[in-house]
């Protein structure tokens, strides 16, 4: 199940109450990191990435890819694979049982490409405000973790502000220590 | 305790390693050339113009 699938999950189970999503959501997430990750593919430059999600509707391929967007700057955007050019379906709800290893596996591809790229920032937001409240609980779970090898920034009423838990920003900026 | 483990297991397997995450794909590559998503990145460069990077991202040396 990619983000949206999940997310639609929890609305529907709980009759969309949100409230209820996030604890859902919390307690999901809780063991994240405990999840294996898929085996993934790479192109040369490390930009664009691809997994396999397999789960209770099948076999969906996801994409990863990191669109430059200004020197240093890259944005990253995942969804399902469609085909076509670029082929890409960040809104897709595949609800395919497997949100916990898919976002395990994109956590993972994000690190490889800060530690590849020395000193690139990452910039993330979600296509949706409920997804991207899902990217700022990731964050926050793990964020005493993160602060000691990573900068990280969220963007709230026109300005970047450093990360603080319990925000609910528009879009972040992820970047390694040096 | 076993969550803190796993997220540093995560965080230094890639980058204590020199080996890629996964395997080499030149399907791929042709990705490279096209913009994925967008709207995405209309989205982000609005914010950049308009909030500006924050200082501390300013100048880094960027090392591929």
């Amino acid at each position: 199940m990619n983000v949206t699938g999940c997310i639609s999950a929890w609305v529907n189970r709980h009759n969309g109450n949100l409230n209820m999503c996030k604890v859902s959501a919390k307690h999901t997430l809780a063991s994240l990191m405990d999840q294996p990750r898929y085996d993934v593919q790479y192109s040369l430059d490390n930009k664009v990435y691809s997994f396999v999600s397999e789960g209770k509707k099948g076999r969906v391929i996801k994409k990863v890819q990191f669109d430059l967007m200004q020197e240093g700057i890259f944005n990253l955007g995942f969804g399902d694979w469609v085909g076509g050019d670029p082929g890409f379906n960040d809104l897709a709800i595949t609800d395919n049982g497997d949100m916990e290893m898919v976002l395990s596996t994109v956590v993972g591809i994000a690190v490889e490409f800060l530690s590849k790229n020395t000193g690139v920032t990452i910039h993330l937001t979600g296509s949706t405000p409920v997804r991207t409240r899902l990217y700022r609980i990731i964050i926050s779970n793990r964020y005493d973790e993160i602060k000691n090898d990573y900068s990280v920034w969220g963007y709230l009423n026109g300005r970047f502000y450093p990360f603080q838990k319990n925000i609910n920003y528009e879009a972040f900026l992820i970047s390694k220590l040096l | 305790m076993k969550i803190s483990n796993t997220m540093k297991s995560i965080l230094t397997e890639t980058e204590a390693s020199n080996k890629g995450l996964g395997t080499y794909n030149p399907e791929l590559d042709k990705y490279e050339r096209t913009v994925g998503f967008p709207e995405k990145v209309a989205k982000g460069r609005e914010m950049l113009a308009k909030a500006g990077l924050p200082p501390e991202l300013q100048n880094r040396h960027i090392k591929k």
